[in-house]
């Protein structure tokens, strides 16, 4: 049979269980037989492959599954896998057989049993991956398992949410740094195994376990110590052990299996798998030797403690847990053998003692030493299983648990360095108080007065089976050495060994004789040295500070998160700095070059310039320092003034009355948009902002200063970047010299609307989007009813539903409106239109454009809505429709783009359009072409005006009335 | 005289069949205005199916172009670029999209907004994604960025609805402005770092840009410094789009805020655009030719920089929120650090191609990842934007239990547990992060993870481990979201088991 196979069963059997079928059709017991004769079957499947393994040392076996990643499900059989492989599937039975009977209820039973089998799936892979990748998610299986059957009475229990997260929470940290480790290992593998090429990662245990001089490389201290954080977290070792406890919060028969027989001692397996190849170096051996015995010391102290049973057992399990540990860190594999036993012992007393527990807790409904008491009158078969459990456990002779503690402290008194004194009086002291604990088990729970109030209702029998069994080996096993556990431990440890059951009176013999005794003795002064014992340094107490510090530095570090975006950009531009900065190009370019320039001659122009680039600094001085909106809005229109005069200067007449345009729209749309704002509102933000403040000095100087640090860069980085430009090519000259082939005179006409028509195109288009989008942004609730929303035919003033600080809102915005003014304004608009058509009809001689003529006619329209206020312009203005405009100018444009084509020349091609109908002479007297610039020229016009169309009445739109708006627009939805 | 060429030159010239993935979806988007303008009150059904159809079509045709024998070629005269990175990011942004869309189609009719431009908005910017992924030019990355981001500003600010009390919440508007404005200065940044690059190479093509920088990085002159600055006003701009630190301010303000199916999408698609464009241009164009001693590029310290900053405040600031979205706007945070590890590792002579192929499926992993939480968030938010806190999910086991195991399926994944997608696209990134020599990045990044197991667990602890003191959770969403959950959660687990699929997909892409 395939070892997937073997793998696979147990996972099949936990979809089995999961099937609804399965709970309505097949009874506890139906589910309990089949689940554990699925696990005796396993059992004795890998008992019978023993011979195999006698023969061949090693079966691999491997299914390629995905090669490019160095991943595919193989499986690894040897010694160790196989005593793993028993210890899961044997013990596994008996707690299947022992669930059937702690569980009341069936259907929780059957919940418990799919985890529960899921998870003996995932530990089964774990043992038999012959893959690093594959054991990692087997071992990340059993995680979640376990946390899964931790809080299995978590809608009950807080405890148990809390001690499953705890226990995931260690379990998946060590677990990532153990991937870490894992893929360290495997690159450094591959570099190892072909020095001289970038081979990748090497995954299969079985070509890693052949590496000899793995430890030589450069990365072994890291990857070494990351897979020991990972296999000391997961089997529990000081100072990560406080899950364990935590965990007894599972139903006992999980506690049983993953807190006692198996899952703890994953980390032990993947220490045992990997230390031929890694404990050639002092850092893993010297690390399982010091963790190990610093765990069997803190778990023995904190289990005599313990006034919870399981929580004994938990405590007792991680003393035991740390010898294997510091059994497997003595060099050369003095240790395996040593190991090897302690696991087998172990599984046997503890196993059954956890059954114990939970049968107690089954019968008595408590699990607190102090409340149980005198139990054996009524359950004598419980009395003996624990009796002969927690002696082997003591290791009395000739107990399974007497060979362990014999060779345990056999193989740690042949471990000769200093410290070897330490260490031993390390075991030994840890060996009594473990001693100590297991007469407590049998003195305080089965001896002695029954308390009152213990009310004890008997369990069934079938309960006592498999702790019996289990006690029965524990018992049988010490004579059972040469047939049964030497064969095995022959397939793992490669070095000759003898296992006597008694090897005489000795020096080993002697101490582990005293240590019983000294347990005997600590037995009669138990309760006063429980209560001296104090230990100082908690890993939960590290823990819960850990967490709480997680939590503080999440909410620490949300303070940055203010919500206003002023902060957020000085946080960009701080940040842009420090990467210039830190680039450390900066001095570097500037040393060999230029900052000033050489030649300081100036002429008129120049000083012309000069002046207007002061006024702009004055302008923008203002806009901030002057104390009203408006004039500040003002203000700023004045900056883009200043910088079209230096336009015009240059000579670029058609930028510059771009710029100026654009200025004064933008300057427009800013103060019908502050009109909109309350005056109240607007004279509080001020007030904020210049006055009254707390920490105005502060503030303002901060504010100040990162203005200053930013104004500086940019100048510095401007100056630079403008003394040493590189030469290249200008390609103006060649838009000078071909402006004559579209038939204009003038290149700035000829690149927007021949050169580069395309692009212009798909300008206005942009054009009309972001017209849209301020649409949606400001005017959502008209826009849902569908459409343009109709002037109000009402006086305003009239309306009740308004209140009168709305009112008072909009009179302001229309406070402009005198008799003058609509003169002015009446006036305006038919000039404006002239001079539009004006431009572009003459844009290809002289400056102006389609776009400049969109935005002058775009410029009066929006003094109207300034003057006369939304509701006024919209209905003497009916002409004006935006949307109409823009689908109009965007059709034109398309067609004439499109036109050239049915004329057999490429899209957007020039034509002539005179000269086709001979007309060419006639309308060129009056200094026109009628071309398909012309055209192309009407519809970016018509296009802008509707788009600047859009966003006027967007912005003019009374704020209150939109409110109102909203408000009927919610009914509807 | 001067003459355009015409259209068949043009269609022949530039080899437009290469680009069809993209042009056939942004064709299809116009038509799908006129298809929406004339449906009239049947548009909730038609647009959304239209939409749908319209992301088969694209599908289809990127199938075609991208054949895996295909060759890499260039269209639009080297401005755009197809190949196999191309094609697998094309298919990413699809799904994506299909995703959103399904979960759009509820939300709107939920919050009773049954307008068609919601749809094309979003198919235009699934588009600009996809010439993101192709582009191969500056000017193209730009114009895609915008054509990406645009839609996303407008969507951001899209939901109206009224809070419990009556008021009109304006979170949305709130997102979509803050989006706008601060995005609007990241482009300013990106313009600005492409204009110094072209000012050093005197070209915007990305390969010209690697034939002649080491020219002018050996010449050590004012060129190399605009490149170098260039360089960082790039990486500025684009990070602003992935939402890494310190440019990931805006994220939660407008996760938070947006119509919760444009928070899933732009959380994917913006960070695919953005990361396809770093690769791009700093694996591309600019590895080679920064390489100081020992093969490194000079920009992978900066990277590693970034990507630590956001591993750490991106999974600690998670934590505190109680908000699921919030919480989940934090978590795409701190996953973007983690491609950010995969960009960093990809600065590494000789690992650029391993470190790109696992940022590539990373990214396949985190979009049906987070996609599928975002869904299962929608089921028990309310459109107020109620409803979707931690407290809320508590009982869901009971209440709910498909969905359940559904939403801890994804949380998994996030976490980065064997089994999901999320563990495949964190190994290859952490692998590769390992081969380039980044150990302390990655361990960074393993150390954060266990953070984020934190707060991803509590999700599963409230909905398995507690009971709801209530009544059983009622069900909000209809059948479209359920398709939208069940795709993701097949996503999840089919890339997750069977992880050489992720692995073999990317295998053919090299862009070093």
């Amino acid at each position: 049979m395939h070892l997937a196979l073997v793998t696979a069963a147990p996972f099949c059997l936990a979809l089995l269980l999961a099937l609804p079928q399965t709970r309505s059709h097949l009874g506890k017991t139906t589910q309990t037989l089949l689940s554990t004769a699925l696990m005796a079957a396993l059992f004795a499947w890998l008992v019978g492959a023993f011979p195999l393994l006698q023969a061949e040392q090693v079966i691999v076996q491997r299914l390629e599954w995905m090669p490019a990643l160095g991943i595919s499900l193989s499986f690894y059989l040897d010694g160790v896998s196989l005593l793993f492989g028993l210890i899961i599937t044997g013990i596994g039975a008996l707690i299947f057989f022992f669930a059937g009977f702690y569980f009341d209820d069936a259907a929780e039973y059957n919940r418990f049993m799919v985890w529960l089998a899921g998870f003996a799936g995932a530990m089964l892979a774990l043992v038999l991956s012959g893959n690093l990748l594959m054991l990692f998610i087997a071992w990340e299986l059993t995680s979640v398992t376990s946390f899964l059957l931790i809080g299995f009475q978590g809608k009950k229990q807080e405890a148990a949410r809390e001690g499953a997260f705890k226990a995931l929470f260690v379990t998946s940290g060590g677990a990532l740094a153990l991937i870490i480790g894992l893929v360290m290992l495997g690159a450094a593998a591959g570099q190892v195994i072909t020095p001289e090429a970038n081979s990748g990662f090497v995954a299969e245990l079985d070509v890693i376990l052949k590496l000899d001089n793995l430890h030589e490389h450069a990365w072994f201290p890291l990857f070494a110590t990351l897979i020991l954080l990972g296999c000391f977290t997961k089997s529990a070792q000081f100072p990560f052990h406080f899950w364990l406890p935590g965990a007894m919060s599972a139903p006992t028969p999980a506690s049983a299996y993953l807190h006692s027989a198996t899952m703890v001692k994953a980390g032990i397996y993947l220490v045992a798998r990997l230390s031929p190849v890694m404990t050639q170096h002092e850092l893993w051996a010297n690390g399982l030797l010091g963790v190990g015995l610093l765990t069997m010391l803190v778990g023995a102290i904190f289990a005599i403690k313990q006034s919870d049973l399981k929580g004994l057992l938990a405590y007792a399990t991680v003393s035991k847990l740390g010898a294997i540990m510091a059994l497997l860190g003595l060099p050369g594999q003095a240790g395996l053998k040593a190991a090897l036993v302690g696991i087998i012992a172990h599984a046997l007393y503890k196993s059954a003692l956890f059954m114990v527990a939970g049968t107690i807790d089954h019968a008595a409904h408590t699990r607190h030493i102090g409340r149980l008491g005198g139990l054996r009158k009524e359950l004598p078969g419980l009395f003996w299983v624990t009796v002969i459990s927690a002696l082997s456990m003591a290791g009395l002779p000739f107990l399974m648990g007497f060979v362990a503690k014999e060779t345990l402290l056999d193989a740690l008194l042949h471990y000769s360095a200093p410290w070897t004194a330490l260490v031993m009086l390390v075991a030994l002291v840890s060996a009594a108080l473990t001693a100590l604990a297991a007469y407590m088990l049998i003195g305080e729970v089965f001896l002695g007065q029954r308390p009152r109030g213990l009310r004890i209702h008997k369990p069934p029998t079938p309960i006592y089976y498999g702790p019996a069994l289990l006690a029965f080996c524990s018992l049988v096993m010490g004579f059972l050495l040469d047939p049964l556990i030497i064969p095995l431990l022959r397939l793992a440890v490669t070095k000759s060994f003898s296992l006597p059951l008694f090897a005489g009176f000795n020096e080993v013999f002697w101490m582990s004789a005293g240590v019983l005794v000294a347990g005997a003795l600590l037995y009669l002064v138990r309760k006063p040295l429980t209560a001296r014992i104090t230990f100082p340094l908690s890993g939960d107490a590290v823990y819960r500070e850990i967490i709480n510090y997680i939590d503080w530095a999440g909410n620490a570090l949300l303070h940055f998160q203010s919500g206003y975006v002023r902060y957020y950009l000085v946080w960009i531009l701080g940040s842009v700095s420090l990467m210039l900065v830190a680039s450390g190009t900066l001095s570097t370019v500037t040393a060999g070059q230029t900052l000033l320039p050489q030649d300081l001659s100036m002429t008129a122009t120049d000083l012309a310039k000069i002046f207007m680039l002061l006024l702009t600094i004055v302008a923008a001085a203002l806009t901030v320092v002057l104390r009203e909106h408006v004039k500040a809005a003002i203000a700023y229109g004045v900056i883009g003034y200043a910088i079209g005069v230096i336009f015009l200067i240059n000579h670029a007449p058609d930028v510059a009355l771009v710029q100026m345009l654009v200025e004064t729209m933008a300057t427009v749309l800013i103060i019908i948009m502050l009109g909109q704002i309350r005056p109240g509102a607007r004279l509080k933000v001020i007030d904020s902002l210049w006055s009254g403040r707390h920490d105005y000095n502060f503030g303002f100087l901060r504010d100040l200063g990162i203005s200053i640090v930013i104004g500086l860069a940019v100048f510095v980085f401007s100056l630079i970047a403008l003394q040493n430009r590189p030469d290249r090519h200008s390609i103006a000259k060649w838009h000078l010299e071909n402006t004559v082939l579209v038939n204009s005179e003038d290149a700035v006409g000829a690149i927007v609307a021949d050169f580069r028509g395309t692009d212009t195109l798909l300008e206005i288009a942009v054009f009309t989007t972001a017209a849209l989008g301020v649409l949606t942004l400001l005017a959502r609730g008209r826009v849902g009813g569908g459409g343009r929303p109709a002037p109000s035919k009402a006086p305003v003033e009239s309306t009740p539903e308004f209140d009168a600080e709305a009112v008072e809102a909009i009179q302001d915005a229309t406070s402009l409106s005198t008799p003058f003014t609509r003169l002015v304004t009446h006036f305006v608009l038919p000039v404006a239109i002239l001079i539009g058509i004006a431009q572009i009809l003459y844009g290809g001689s002289g400056p102006g454009d389609g776009f400049t003529a969109g935005v002058t006619i775009g410029l009066a329209v929006s003094l109207w809505y300034v003057v006369l206020g939304y509701d006024e312009a919209r209905r003497q203005l009916p002409w004006f429709r935006p949307e109409q405009f823009v689908r109009l100018g965007l059709v034109i444009g398309i067609v004439n783009a499109l036109l050239p084509l049915l004329l057999g020349k490429g899209f957007m091609g020039h034509v002539q359009f005179d000269k086709a109908l001979g007309i060419y002479d006639l309308v060129g007297s009056f200094g026109l072409h009628i071309t398909s610039s012309l055209f192309f020229e009407i519809a970016i016009a018509i296009t802008v005006m509707g788009g600047l169309g859009i966003i006027i009445e967007a912005i003019a739109y009374p704020q209150s009335r939109a409110a109102a708006d909203e408000g009927l627009s919610a009914v509807n939805i | 005289m001067f003459e355009s060429p015409t259209i068949a030159e043009f269609v022949t010239q530039s080899n437009l069949a290469s680009t069809l993935p993209g042009t056939l979806l942004v064709a299809w988007t116009l038509l799908l205005v006129l298809v929406d303008l004339f449906a009239g009150d049947e548009r909730e059904h038609w647009t959304p199916l239209g939409a749908c159809l319209g992301l088969g079509v694209s599908f289809v045709a990127n199938l075609f172009v991208y054949a895996p024998a295909a060759d890499q070629q260039t269209a639009l005269y080297g401005m755009f670029i197809a190949d196999a990175f191309t094609g697998f990011l094309n298919i990413v942004i699809l799904v994506a999209t299909l995703l959103a869309v399904l979960m759009s189609r509820d939300y709107l009719m939920r919050a009773g907004i049954h307008r068609g431009e919601y749809y094309i908005l979003t198919l235009l910017s699934s588009a600009g994604a996809m010439f993101m992924v192709a582009a191969n030019d500056l000017i193209v990355v730009f114009v895609a960025l915008e054509l990406l981001s645009i839609p996303l500003y407008i969507l951001a600010a899209f939901r109206s609805i009224k809070n419990d009390g009556g008021e009109l919440a304006l979170k949305s508007e709130e997102s979509g402005m803050k989006y706008f404005i601060l995005g609007a200065f990241s482009s300013a940044f990106l313009v600005f770092g492409a204009a110094l690059v072209y000012g050093a190479s005197g070209t915007t093509n990305i390969p010209q840009i690697l034939e002649v920088a080491p020219a002018v990085v050996d010449a050590a002159s004012s060129a190399t410094f605009y490149l170098v600055v260039g360089t960082a006003l790039l990486i500025v701009g684009l990070g602003f789009k992935v939402a890494v630190v310190p440019f990931h301010m805006w994220t939660p303000d407008v996760y938070e805020g947006a119509p919760t199916p444009v928070t899933a999408l732009m959380s994917v698609t913006a960070k695919i655009g953005g990361f396809a464009a770093l690769l791009r241009i700093l694996v591309t164009a600019l590895s080679v030719l920064l390489l100081v001693d020992g093969g490194v590029a000079a920009w992978q310290t900066t990277i590693s920089i970034i990507a630590a900053l956001t591993l750490v405040l991106g999974n600690f600031v998670a934590i505190s929120q109680r908000n699921l979205k919030r919480m989940l706007a934090y978590s795409s945070i701190a996953h973007a650090g983690y491609i950010m590890v995969a960009l960093a590792a990809a600065g590494t002579a000789g690992s650029a191609d391993s470190a790109t192929q696992g940022a590539l499926v990373y990214i396949l992993a985190y979009m049906f990842t987070n996609l599928g939480a975002f869904a299962v968030v929608m089921t028990i938010e309310r459109v107020d934007g109620g409803g979707g806190n931690i407290d809320d999910i508590t009982g869901l086991a009971r209440s709910r239990p498909l969905l359940a195991m559904a939403m801890t399926i994804f949380m998994l994944s996030l976490t980065g547990i064997p089994l999901t997608a999320g563990f495949v696209g964190k190994f290859m990134v952490f692998a590769a992060a390992v081969q380039a020599g980044l150990v302390g990045l990655a361990v960074i990044g393993v150390l954060t993870s266990v953070v984020s197991a934190f707060y991803y667990m509590r999700v599963v602890v409230n909905m398995y481990l507690r009971d709801s003191s209530g009544e059983l959770l009622p069900a909000l969403e209809t059948v479209y979201v359920r398709w939208a959950i069940n795709i993701a959660l097949a996503g999840t687990l089919i890339f997750g088991i069977f992880y050489p699929l992720a692995s073999n997909l990317v295998s053919m892409v090299s862009i070093a």
